[in-house]
C-alpha cells in the first residue's frame, strides 16, 4: 500500500467527509462519526491504514444501522464463577485451539472459551482448507512470516494429530503463451519466497494431472508444497489433543465484558460466571477488535468480509483435477478484490470445492448465501474446469473473514493493557499459519508471566484417533467389525459411515452436542443426499447414547430438529 | 465362498419382486438389504393407493410390502439384511462383491446382479435455495420418516416446495397430525404429482397450491424462521418485486427424485441422462453384461405396481441363461416424449411382449402414439390426458417376419 502522510489523510477526510472526526489515541488513528454506506466506512479505513501509525481504530457508524448483538448461548449460570486460570484463550477457532494445544505442552493452567457449542463454527469451518504456499504474499507481511514457518511442520502435525493432509500442490494456469518467457524470472522470485521447487508445467502435463482443464491452458506454475486439509478436523484435533494434555475447553461460554484496572485485565465476565485469568489471549476472530476494546487495548479494526464456497459431488473430482488449480489473473483483471482469486480444490474427503468469493459485509456472523455469489463461483471456475456443472453441486456455504485494514495478522502483546496477547485479524492464510502463530503467542505468554514455561515430560503429542473404516483393507475392517459389530452397520450410505464410528465420535475428549457436530467429525450427511436418509438415524443414535429425548437434540446451536409428538403414539425405532 | 446365480441389491418393492421372480424361475438368488427390514420406502408410506393393478385392491405401503414379502418367503431366496455392498469387481464373467455385515466382511460371487437400489430425494441445495442453513429444512421423505416411523413432528407450520407426490401426501399427513401447511409452491406452471393426489391431498384439505412460484431463500440461524417465495417467469427465474416472506418453522421439499446408481457405477453401467437410470434393453439388462436394473433405480415410477413389474421382469430375465451377445437397436422417439424405457431393443432377445414405459414432454389431451419399425408404422394407440408426471405403459408384441433395424416412437394429434 502506498504511504499517505497523516496531514494529507486528514485533509482528504475533512474535504470528503466533514462529519468524520480524526483523532489520535497515542499513535493510533481514531475515526468517529456516521456515514451513509459500508463502502464509505471501509474506504476511510483503508485510507487510514496507508498512514504510518500505530493502527486504525475505525468506529465510524453506518447511518440508521444498529449492529446486532453477538449471538450467544441462552445458558446463564455460574458454573465457571471464580475460575482462576493462568491463561485464558478467547475463541475456539483454529488459531485459538492451536494456541491451547501449544500451551498444553507446558506446565501452565490453560482454559479456552468458545461462545458456540462446538469449536470451529465460524471461519474455521467455512473456508477451503488450503495449505497455501505464500506465492502471492508480501515478504514483509506477518502472513508470510508465519506461513513460511508453518508450512514445513504441517505434515508432521497431521501425522501426530491424525488429520488428513493431502499434498495436491497448487497450480496456477496461464492462458497467454507469451507469459512463459517470464519463467526464469518467476523461478527466481518464487525461490526467494520459499518455493525453490516451483515447476513450470506444459499444457500436456497440466492435462495429465487435471484432465478437466480448459483447452485454453498454455502452461502452468506448479507449487508442490501446496496441500489441503479439512480445516475443522485440524481445529478439532488441536482442541482434543489439548484436552488430552490437561487443557480445558469451555463451550457455550461468551465473554460479555472485562474489568481493567491500571492496564491489567482483572476480571472477565461471561454468561457462566466471572473468570480471573492472569493472561488473556484474544483469538476471537471476527470479534477480536471487540474483545480488544473490552480489554481497553483496541488498536486495530475488523471489517468482516464474506466468501462463498461451493462443494461438488465426489464423482467429478478425479475426473477433473487432482491438484488445487486456478487460472492466473493479473492484478489488473482482479481489480481491488481482496481474495487470492480462489481456486478449485480437491478436498481431503474426495469432493471438489470451488471458491471463495470476497465481499465486504456489515455482519460479523451472518452465514447466509446469495444467488449472485453462488453463480459467480460457478461462472468463474467453469472457465478453469469447463466440466463443472450446476448438476454436480452438493452444497455451498459462506464464511466471514476477520480482515483488518492493514490486511495483515495482528500477533502481539497488548499495546496498553499488560496481560493480553492478540492473535487477531486472522484471514487466509490463517489456517496454514496457525501452528507458527501458536508458538509465538505462547512465547509472548511466557514473557508476560515473567517465568519460563516448563515443558511437560509426559506431553502426548499424538492424538489417538481411529482411521475411518472405509479407508481400511478388507481384512483390517473385518477384524474391527468382529471386535464390535456396530462397525459393520452402515448408517450413512453416501459416505459409508458405520454406527460404531458415530458412537465413537460421541465419546471423544471434546463433547459433541449436535447432529452437525457429528457430521463434521465423521461425515454422515456430508454426501450427496445431505442427510436425507441418515439424519433420523444419527438422531436416534445420539438420543440413545446421550440418554436424551429425540426432541432435545439440535442440528446446530439451539435449532432442534423435532418439535414434539405426532397425534398418534410414537411408533418406536425401526 | 458363497456363490449365487443372481444377486439382487436393494430390498424395496423392486428388489423383492426381482428376487422372488429369479428364484421362482430356478436361479439361486441372494437378496441384499441395507436396513434391518425389507420393504424400502414402503415402510413409511402409510397412505393407501398401492396395489391397484398388482393386487386389484387399494393397500397401504406396509400392506403392499407385506404381500410382496409373503411371496418372497415362499421361495428359497437367501435374504441378507443389514448388509451393505462396499465394492464390486468383475473377474472372468463373475462378479465379486465385498459386503459389510454386522458379523464381519463377507465376499461372495455371483453370475448376475440386479440393481434395485431405488432413488434419493433432491435437496434444497440442489435446487439452489439460498440463505441460512438451519434445522427445519427437510426432504418430504425424511419428514415422512419422522412422522410415520418415529411419531414425531418435524414442523408445526411449514411451507412445501414442489408438488411431487410425496410432497402432496406429506401436506395431507402434516395436516392430519395437527400441523399447518401454509401452502404448496410449484415452480412449474402445472403440478408435478398425480391428479388424484392434488385432489385428495390438497383440495380436500383446502391447502393452496401456488403454481409458477418458488422458494428462493431461507431465514433463521439455528431453526428455520421464515422462507421467501417469488413468482417465476417462463424461464423459471424469480421475478424481481414478487418476493414475499412467509413465517414458518420448516420448509419441506418435494423437488424430484434421482435414481441411485452409485453401486452400478462401480461396474461402469452407462446412465441415461434423461432418466438418470441405466440404459437397458427390453430384458432390463444394462449395457454391462449380466447387470440388470429395475424399479426406481431404472427410472422413477409414480406407482409401486410399476416398480414391482420391472422387478418381476428383471428377475425373470436374470434367471435365464441368455446369450450375452446382443444386437442392440436404440429406441428412438420424437420431442413429444420425455423419455422411453427401455432405451434399447436387443433384436436377438425376447420380443413378445415388450413393455414400454414413457412420459410425455408436455401436457396433451389426446394423442396418437405410433411405433415405427424399420421406418414403417408397426402399431398405434390413442392415449388421452398425457402429462409428464403420469407414466404411461404400453405392452407390444414386436415379433416380425424380418430383422429389426430401427424402432422409433412418434406422437401426433
Amino acid at each position: 500500500m502506498k504511504h499517505l502522510k497523516e496531514s494529507k489523510f486528514r485533509s482528504i477526510i475533512a474535504h470528503n467527509y466533514p462529519q468524520i472526526s480524526v483523532s489520535k489515541k497515542d499513535d493510533c488513528l481514531l475515526l468517529e462519526g456516521t456515514v451513509e454506506s459500508l463502502d464509505q466506512i471501509n474506504e476511510i479505513g483503508y485510507l487510514a491504514a496507508r498512514v504510518h501509525s500505530g493502527g486504525v481504530i475505525n468506529k465510524i457508524a453506518l447511518k440508521d444501522y444498529q449492529e446486532p448483538a453477538m449471538k450467544i448461548s441462552p445458558i446463564k449460570d455460574s458454573l465457571y464463577e471464580g475460575l482462576r486460570p493462568e491463561v485464558l484463550v478467547i475463541g475456539g477457532g483454529v488459531v485459538g485451539c492451536a494456541i491451547l494445544r501449544e500451551l498444553s505442552k507446558y506446565h501452565v493452567d490453560a482454559v479456552l472459551l468458545e461462545k458456540e457449542n462446538d469449536v470451529a463454527l465460524h471461519a474455521s469451518s467455512h473456508n477451503d482448507g488450503c495449505i497455501h504456499v505464500g506465492a502471492d504474499l508480501s515478504r514483509h507481511s506477518k502472513k508470510y512470516h508465519y506461513l513460511r514457518r508453518a508450512v514445513p511442520v504441517y505434515e508432521t502435525l497431521a501425522k501426530d494429530l491424525g488429520f488428513d493432509y493431502v499434498k495436491t500442490g497448487q497450480t496456477v494456469v496461464f492462458e497467454n503463451k507469451a507469459e512463459r518467457l517470464l519463467g526464469p524470472l518467476l523461478r527466481i522470485m518464487f525461490a526467494r519466497k520459499g518455493n525453490p521447487d516451483m515447476q513450470i508445467w506444459s499444457a500436456k502435463k497440466v492435462k495429465a494431472v487435471a484432465p478437466g482443464i480448459t483447452d485454453s491452458a498454455k502452461f502452468a506454475l506448479h507449487f508442490p508444497r501446496g496441500a489441503v486439509v479439512s480445516p475443522y478436523h485440524v481445529t478439532i484435533a488441536f482442541a482434543e489433543n489439548a484436552i488430552e494434555n490437561g487443557a480445558k475447553v469451555l463451550l457455550e461460554t461468551a465473554v460479555l465484558g472485562m474489568t481493567v484496572k491500571d492496564h491489567v485485565i482483572e476480571r472477565v465476565q461471561t454468561n457462566r460466571g466471572t473468570i480471573y485469568p492472569k493472561i488473556v489471549i484474544n483469538a476471537a476472530g471476527v470479534f477480536s477488535d471487540k474483545v480488544a476494546d473490552m480489554a481497553e487495548d483496541q488498536f486495530f479494526t475488523i471489517h468482516p468480509r464474506e466468501g462463498l464456497d461451493v462443494i461438488f459431488d465426489k464423482k467429478i473430482q478425479k475426473r477433473l483435477t487432482n491438484t488445487t488449480i486456478s487460472l492466473y489473473e493479473s492484478k489488473k483483471s482482479r481489480g481491488k478484490a481482496h481474495t487470492k482469486g480462489g481456486g478449485l480444490v480437491p478436498t481431503t474427503d474426495g469432493n471438489l470445492l470451488a471458491g471463495p468469493t470476497a465481499r465486504e459485509t456489515i455482519y460479523r456472523e451472518n452465514f447466509e448465501t446469495d444467488r449472485d455469489s453462488f453463480d459467480s463461483v460457478l461462472e468463474k471456475h467453469r472457465r478453469t474446469l469447463p466440466g463443472v456443472t450446476y448438476g454436480d453441486v452438493i452444497t455451498y456455504f459462506s464464511g466471514i473473514r476477520a480482515a483488518t485494514y492493514e490486511e495483515d495478522f495482528v500477533i502481539q502483546p497488548g499495546k496498553w493493557t499488560r496481560n493480553i496477547v492478540h492473535a487477531a485479524g486472522i484471514q487466509s492464510p490463517g489456517l496454514t499459519a496457525a501452528p507458527a502463530i501458536a508458538e509465538d503467542v505462547v512465547h509472548m505468554v511466557s514473557t508476560l508471566l515473567e517465568k519460563p514455561l516448563v515443558r511437560k515430560t509426559d506431553f502426548r503429542s499424538v492424538r489417538e484417533v481411529a482411521k475411518p473404516l472405509c479407508d481400511m483393507s478388507f481384512e483390517e475392517r473385518d477384524a474391527r467389525i468382529k471386535a464390535n459389530p456396530d462397525y459393520g452397520h452402515i448408517i450413512c450410505r453416501c459416505e459409508e459411515i458405520s454406527r460404531g464410528e458415530i458412537i465413537d465420535a460421541l465419546h471423544r475428549p471434546l463433547p459433541v452436542l449436535t447432529v452437525d457436530g457429528i457430521k463434521r467429525r465423521v461425515r454422515p450427511g456430508m454426501g450427496r443426499c445431505q442427510g436425507g436418509f441418515c439424519q433420523p438415524l444419527v438422531l436416534q443414535i445420539m438420543a440413545s447414547e446421550m440418554k436424551l429425548d429425540l426432541e432435545s437434540i439440535a442440528k446446530k446451536g439451539t435449532g432442534k430438529i423435532l418439535l414434539g409428538n405426532s397425534k398418534g403414539e410414537a411408533h418406536g425405532n425401526v | 465362498m458363497e456363490m449365487y446365480e443372481v444377486t439382487v441389491i436393494g430390498g424395496g418393492p423392486a428388489g423383492i419382486a426381482a428376487a422372488t421372480s429369479a428364484s421362482n424361475h430356478g436361479a439361486k438368488t441372494l437378496l441384499i438389504e441395507r436396513e434391518g427390514k425389507l420393504g424400502g420406502i414402503l415402510k413409511q408410506c402409510i397412505h393407501d393407493g398401492f396395489g391397484v393393478t398388482r393386487f386389484q385392491t387399494k393397500l397401504s405401503g406396509p400392506e403392499y410390502a407385506e404381500k410382496e414379502i409373503a411371496k418372497l418367503e415362499q421361495t428359497t431366496v437367501h435374504v441378507s439384511l443389514l448388509t451393505f455392498v462396499s465394492a464390486i469387481q468383475r473377474k472372468d464373467d463373475l462378479y465379486h462383491l465385498d459386503l459389510i455385515t454386522r458379523k464381519g466382511m463377507k465376499h461372495i460371487t455371483t453370475k448376475k446382479i440386479i440393481l434395485a437400489t431405488g432413488c434419493r430425494e433432491r435437496t434444497s441445495r440442489q435446487v439452489f435455495i439460498q440463505g441460512t442453513n438451519p434445522a427445519g429444512v427437510f426432504t418430504a421423505g425424511t419428514a415422512q420418516y419422522y412422522i410415520n416411523i418415529l411419531g414425531k413432528m418435524p414442523t408445526k407450520k411449514c411451507v412445501i416446495l414442489g408438488s411431487g407426490d410425496i410432497g402432496l401426501i406429506m401436506a395431507r399427513r402434516i395436516t392430519l397430525e395437527g400441523g399447518t401447511v401454509e401452502g404448496v409452491y410449484e415452480i412449474k406452471p402445472s403440478p408435478s404429482g398425480l391428479t388424484r393426489n392434488i385432489v385428495q391431498c390438497l383440495n380436500d384439505f383446502n391447502i393452496p397450491l401456488h403454481l409458477s412460484t418458488t422458494v428462493t431463500r431461507v431465514f433463521g440461524t439455528d431453526r428455520l424462521e421464515a422462507v421467501e417465495v417469488a413468482s417465476v417467469d417462463a424461464k423459471m427465474n424469480p421475478i424481481e418485486g414478487t418476493q414475499r416472506v412467509i413465517p414458518c418453522d420448516a420448509l419441506i421439499l418435494s423437488v424430484g427424485l434421482i435414481p441411485e446408481n452409485e453401486i452400478g457405477e462401480m461396474v461402469q453401467i452407462k446412465l441415461n441422462p434423461k432418466t438418470k437410470g441405466p440404459f437397458c434393453d427390453q430384458t432390463l439388462m444394462t449395457l454391462q453384461p449380466n447387470i440388470y436394473s429395475c424399479g426406481n433405480a431404472l427410472h422413477v415410477s409414480d406407482l409401486a405396481d410399476f416398480v414391482s413389474e420391472t422387478g418381476d421382469l428383471a428377475g425373470l430375465s436374470a434367471s435365464l441363461n441368455k446369450n450375452t451377445i446382443r444386437e442392440l437397436v436404440k429406441v428412438g422417439f420424437d420431442n413429444h416424449f420425455g423419455y422411453v424405457v427401455p432405451s434399447h431393443i436387443d433384436v436377438q432377445g425376447p420380443l413378445s411382449p415388450v413393455v414400454f414405459y414413457f412420459r410425455s414432454s408436455a401436457e396433451y389431451d389426446t394423442m396418437k402414439v405410433k411405433l415405427f419399425v424399420n421406418g414403417k408404422m408397426f402399431a398405434q394407440r390413442v392415449f388421452t390426458h398425457l402429462k409428464p408426471p403420469e407414466m404411461e405403459r404400453w405392452a407390444l408384441d414386436l415379433k416380425t417376419s424380418g430383422a429389426i433395424h430401427s424402432v422409433e416412437f412418434r406422437m401426433e394429434k
